[in-house]
């Protein structure tokens, strides 16, 4: 890629609006997923104990919004590689379902300079395609450049 | 699963941890899974030359180790929300660490006749070094 392509850190500003990225959760995923990080709820992978639960069907782990939201902000807000995550916050709201369409939104909402490292804190809201909030995360990244 | 008895929990109950071994194999899962292939987590001899001289978990396997304490005390009142969690990355985990999520109740406060409980929660290693920390909400 080349390198005018990265957003700077000194052209990135508090408010600033990036476009909308659209993720589909499949099962794949969530499997995939629940693997690697060896949970083995079964309302993330065991369709018919699922059913019989509260929500009626498969769900996806709540933490499985880092891979929707990282990509949307990685991919609407694209930086220089180098870059640190430094903190994360999420607020879950209703759970993300296999076969989800997930449209997540980013923004600037803090930028700042400490121990001469640059900051910001990107805000970020996924819903699924009936729209509702599905999740809102706070994103604290330190900039490479 | 188990629902929690709000009556039952005061504050100072530590949860139940939950402790997982981390390899080089489950990293690499966890690349597959999210799409994220920094070579820092999944290339050994990229990663010797930086500063972490080694490969690294990607942080938020972490988080995802919280999420499942969370839930295997809260029940599904954690995935249904709303709840939340906030962290600090603190330092890298490696292949070959045991993390082990942890967590305590610090607050317990009643709403619209529910109850909302927050946590203190971190991840520490084998060496009892916190790797991630911060706090969760859960309304039950």
């Amino acid at each position: 890629m080349s390198e005018e392509k990265y957003l700077l850190w000194d052209d990135a500003y508090v408010g600033m609006e990036f476009p909308s990225v659209t993720y589909e959760l499949t099962q794949e995923t969530v499997s995939k997923y629940a693997e690697a990080v060896e949970d083995d709820d079964s309302l993330y992978r065991d369709k018919a104990m699922a059913a019989q639960s509260e929500f009626g069907g498969l769900i996806a782990p709540p933490t499985i919004a880092a891979i929707f939201v990282l990509d949307a902000i990685n991919r609407s807000a694209k930086r220089a590689p180098g870059g640190v995550h430094a903190k994360q916050e999420f607020e879950f709201l209703a759970p993300a379902r296999p076969g989800d369409i997930l449209t997540t939104t980013a923004k600037i909402i803090d930028k700042y300079l400490k121990k001469e490292r640059r900051y910001t804190i990107f805000e970020t809201e996924t819903r699924n395609a009936r729209g509702e909030l599905v999740v809102r995360g706070k994103m604290t990244t330190i900039w490479a450049r | 699963m188990a629902k929690l008895d709000p009556a039952q929990v005061e504050v100072g109950l530590e949860l139940p941890p939950v402790s997982k071994f981390i390899t080089q194999e489950k990293i690499n899962k966890y690349a597959e899974a999210s799409g994220d292939f920094n070579p820092l987590h999944i290339d050994p001899e990229f990663a010797k030359t930086t500063m972490y001289k080694g490969t690294i978990a990607h942080g938020l396997m972490s988080v995802a180790f919280l999420s499942e304490m969370m839930s295997r005390w809260a029940g599904s009142v954690w995935m249904a929300g709303p709840s939340q969690m906030e962290v600090t990355f603190l330092a890298p985990v490696r292949p070959g660490d045991t993390v082990t999520a942890k967590g305590k109740v610090t607050d317990k406060s009643i709403e619209d006749g529910k109850v909302r409980f927050t946590c203190e929660i971190w991840c520490e290693n084998q060496e009892g070094q916190k790797v991630i920390a911060g706090k969760s909400q859960v309304v039950v």
